[in-house]
């Protein structure tokens, strides 16, 4: 059986739920500054239905993290969450790594309930007004270097060759990268999971589109829903359990945050040595890098090790 | 032949690469097993760096499928290591100084390359054949020999050992799971650790006696800045029995400095070889040997259907030979070129008159010059097909301001009668053939091109890249029945044009995965593209062939300056030294696009004239907002007054 139980909340407005007067212990939101229409109103509606806060950053360039914008080691983050019953993670606006590192310290400190916020936007920024980059490239962000990061770091040269995981979204360059830049997972099986249906539907081609130069014909293509937590985790959790040799399952979370948000979840359960392997490539998000507010998911996340 | 150029890259064949690899001409320059002082590889993407070093490692050289290992690999033993750049990028911060990751990353190091040292051990004695021959592996004692710099000691058998390594591995990775809450684990010293285990070897392994052990890092480029001043350090200090190769991308060497006061000096420290340079004098012959090498090892054709013979391209002491035997030299081309067969310009021209949409189009071209120069002079008065080179170049002269009707049909009417003129003894002919041919073909994107088809065209476009030849063979080939015979086979003009396109396609879209500047770089590729695109569509074609730059006025700084340097590092453009100075105004090294992207803008593979540009430009097209790219097209345009006329011509190139 898998640890986390997860199970989903949408709300199909544009404006914020109304969940009466649920009121989480905590909650984790980013300090980032560039923030776009949905972020703004699911940092809004998380103060709001939270008893107390704090700010979460983590810089890629140098490693450190930040709590309320004091550098902060691990322990002081865990140390956040003590005593904590509930905690309401405000996925939209947090990155990969802030995501990870909240839920892991979320999960060691045996939060009993664990929820996490992602608003859809209405649309992304694209950029067709020129000619010059792919007529489905949306300009959400500069390339970056697939890097590890603290915590989970994992010598791709070193270990077994297993699973690659890759969950994609509408940015062609970053499967291209890390195939290119990873060069060692070339003889890894490798999944490629697509968001569909996709939040808005039409989107699900532009993904496809945007990666298919990368695909090879012996990749094996999936789809799941593009909001689903729970989807991804199982798919993951399936690959896990199905391998008798216990080679590693490597995960990149390149696409929707629903997505990504079941990727932490399966690195966080298998925490042992290579069995779940993080690849990850830091996309600088440009400022107002989507427009308004579509839809709202909350996702409840019960750890069956702390309850 | 199925697939037999489908893996174009080193990883796919795994380390042990003794039965895949060709023996590239430069080898015997190499002088690697000589070799006592460092060399830095640089070496673009596809010239053959990971297989050179793969081929030197051990696994390769003690490879199970070597019936004999000869006394010279005992010389020197290959240790290789990748620097996993997810992995090692990583090592920073977190609360922790960057001495102190100087030493985790130095301790990596030296666990990975003790697993690798006695990875050597176990390769050679990988049959108990080669253990009666070598063995005496139980004679090692890892104790005595390195035990003093761990606490506790070290397991004495080569078993243990192996296992302790590993479980010290799983230690570092353990305390990288959680940093800051455990103590890390006991550092070792590289250089003192391996020199021990070295020391154990010569003393007790009679094989390995006198042996020196090289550790080739490749992808030295991915390292963060601390990483490479360690394996500078390590540069420096090398000596027998242990030295530190590196191999790296242009420009992949970003300090020169060591961890102490000192830097590597070229010459002092270590031999610098340019890869690509040493392979371009014999790309040809080793492309043509690489792709008979692969119809028999990994289509199965039958070695005696080839002019090849495995043996002798896998023979470090025959590579001479291979070199200076001109009938063998003949035999190959002559296969090569019965297979992947090409035109000659004369053919493409003859042929262009004789097809009605080119033919359509010359006539436009030529009754528009004749126009512009208020001739009385018709199109058919310059369409002689028995001439057909001189008479598709009238259609640049007639738009040449230099030139007036009557020249250009009396030189015309001379060269058809045999007798001296400006088309053949003026280098008419020799200046404006190809951009001609290239100009009629221009707005034809869907016709297949057979300027880009033929073993010559295809080394053209892969100038010294070995995976873009690769995959213009495969792109041609497809797969294709094995058991047909090879003297039957050859592939058509049209299949190879519309594979080169294919791969030129593929290969520029690529450019978005290279490196943290990747989509930068696509935009560079795009840009240049279409400006040299727009420069062959000059009726006049008065710069022909443009494919490369300089940038004059100011030296290039800041952002446009890393966007080149990285254009150079993944090859996107190369850079080689000014052709010309002008005056004593500045003008920087030349630039070449990589002619891989030639079929897809339709441009040459040829560097022909250069384009020069303004610093202010360069700047835009390195580092300047993507919006002013359109008005950058709208100036040279302007400037180069290029006529729009019937034919439609399309820079938007669709779906790009």
């Amino acid at each position: 059986m898998s640890r986390f139980q997860v199970s989903t909340l949408t709300h199909d407005e544009r404006a914020p739920p109304s969940i009466g007067n649920r009121k989480w212990d905590m909650a984790a939101i980013s300090s980032d500054e560039l923030l776009d229409d949905r972020s703004k109103a699911a940092i809004a509606f998380t103060k709001s239905h939270a008893k107390a806060h704090f700010e979460m950053r983590f810089l890629v360039g140098s490693n450190v993290t930040y709590v309320n914008k004091l550098q902060a080691s691990f322990g002081k983050l865990r140390a956040q969450l003590s005593g904590v019953n509930s905690l309401l993670i405000e996925a939209t606006s947090l990155s990969y790594p802030e995501l990870l590192y909240t839920l892991a310290a979320a999960t060691q400190e045996r939060v009993k309930a664990i929820s996490l916020l992602y608003v859809e936007p209405l649309g992304y920024r694209r950029n067709i007004d020129n000619h010059l980059c792919d007529h489905r490239n949306f300009n959400l962000s500069e390339n970056r270097r697939f890097r590890s990061i603290p915590m989970f770091m994992t010598n791709l040269s070193e270990i077994a060759t297993g699973q690659a995981v890759f969950f994609l979204g509408y940015e062609g360059a970053r499967l291209g990268q890390a195939m290119q830049q990873e060069e060692v997972l070339q003889p890894w099986r490798k999944h490629i999971v697509f968001g569909v249906p996709a939040f808005e539907s039409g989107w699900e081609i532009d993904a496809i589109a945007n990666n298919i130069d990368y695909l090879s014909g012996d990749d094996q293509i999936q789809y799941i829903a593009a909001s689903s937590v729970s989807a991804a985790y199982r798919l993951l959790n399936e690959l896990r359990a199905s391998d008798k040799e216990q080679n590693p399952v490597l995960v990149a979370p390149l696409g929707t945050k629903p997505h990504a948000i079941g990727a932490a979840l399966f690195l966080i359960e298998h925490d042992a040595m290579d069995q779940a392997v993080l690849l990850y490539d830091h996309p600088e998000r440009s400022a107002d890098r989507t427009e308004d507010v579509r839809r709202w998911h909350l996702y409840d996340v019960i750890d069956t090790k702390s309850n | 032949m199925q697939n037999a150029f489908i893996r174009n890259r080193t990883e796919e064949f795994g380390h042990d690469i003794w039965s895949s690899y060709v023996l590239p001409p430069y080898f015997p320059t190499l002088g690697f097993n000589e070799a006592r002082k460092s060399v830095v590889l640089e070496g673009g993407r596809g010239c053959g760096k990971t297989a050179l070093l793969r081929y030197l490692s051990f696994q390769s050289q003690f490879s199970f499928d070597r019936k004999a290992v000869p006394e010279d690999a005992f010389k020197t033993v290959g240790l290789y290591l990748k620097a996993d750049s997810q992995y090692f990028s990583g090592f920073t911060g977190a609360g922790l100084s960057d001495a102190k990751w100087q030493n985790i990353f130095e301790h990596a190091l030296c666990l990975a390359l003790a697993e690798q040292i006695v990875g050597a051990v176990r390769t050679l004695n990988c049959s108990a054949e080669r253990t009666a021959l070598y063995g005496e592996i139980d004679k090692l004692d890892f104790d005595d020999a390195a035990g003093g710099f761990v606490e506790g000691g070290l397991p004495s058998s080569l078993l243990a050992f192996e296992k302790w390594l590993r479980s010290q591995r799983q230690n570092l990775s353990r305390w990288f799971k959680n940093f800051d809450e455990t103590k890390p684990p006991a550092l070792l010293p590289l250089r003192e650790f391996l020199g021990s285990l070295i020391v154990e070897f010569h003393a007790k392994l009679p094989y390995f006696a006198t042996s020196v052990f090289a550790v080739y890092v490749d992808e030295y480029e991915n390292l963060l800045e601390y990483q490479q001043k360690l394996l500078n350090t390590l540069i420096k200090s090398g000596e027998p029995p242990l030295i530190f190769h590196v191999a790296m991308k242009p420009n992949g060497m970003r300090t020169r400095n060591t961890t102490g006061p000192e830097s590597i000096q070229e010459v002092a420290d270590f031999r610098l070889i340019k890869l690509d340079d040493a392979l371009a004098p014999q790309f040809r012959l080793f492309a043509a040997e690489l792709f008979f090498f692969r119809l028999i090892a990994e289509a199965g054709v039958p070695e005696n259907a080839t002019p090849i013979k495995l043996d002798v391209l896998r023979n470090e002491h025959r590579i001479t030979e291979r070199l200076s035997d001109s009938l063998y030299h003949s035999r190959v081309f002559a296969e090569m070129e019965r297979i992947l067969p090409g035109k000659s310009y004369g053919e493409i021209a003859r042929d262009a008159l004789d097809d009605p949409v080119l033919l359509g189009r010359w006539k436009r071209i030529v009754t528009a010059g004749l126009q512009r120069l208020k001739s009385r002079r018709v199109a058919d008065d310059f369409l002689i097909k028995d001439a057909p080179e001189a008479t598709i170049i009238c259609a640049a002269l007639l738009h040449q301001r230099s030139k007036n009707a009557d020249e250009v049909f009396n030189e015309l009417s001379e060269y058809a009668s045999g007798n001296s003129s400006k088309f053949k003894e003026g280098e008419w002919i020799h200046h404006l053939l190809i951009g001609t041919l290239l100009l009629l073909y221009l707005p034809y994107r869907q016709r297949s091109c057979p300027i880009y088809a033929g073993f010559d065209a295809f080394a053209k476009l892969s100038r010294t890249n070995i995976r873009h030849f690769l995959e213009l063979c495969h792109l041609s080939i497809g797969s294709f029945s094995g058991g047909a015979s090879l003297s039957d086979f050859s592939v058509t003009i049209d299949s190879q044009a519309k594979a080169a396109f294919a791969a030129s396609q593929k290969f520029r879209k690529e450019v978005a995965g290279s490196g943290d500047h990747g989509n930068r770089l696509l935009a560079v590729v795009n840009i240049l593209g279409k400006v040299f695109r727009l420069s062959q569509s000059r009726e006049s074609q008065s710069e022909p062939e443009r494919t490369h730059f300089s940038i004059l006025d100011e030296e290039t700084s800041g952002a446009g300056k890393t966007i080149l340097d990285e254009a150079v590092k993944w090859s996107v453009l190369f850079e080689e030294p000014e052709t010309k100075v002008k005056g004593n105004r500045y003008e920087s090294n030349d630039y070449v696009l990589n002619p891989i992207y030639a079929p897809f803008f339709g441009i040459s593979y040829n560097k022909g004239r250069k384009l020069e540009i303004q610093s202010r430009d360069a700047n835009t097209i390195l580092a300047g907002p993507v919006d002013q790219f359109t008005l950058l097209l709208r100036h040279y345009e302007k400037t180069w007054s290029v006529i729009r006329n019937d034919d439609q011509f399309d820079l938007d190139l669709g779906g790009m």
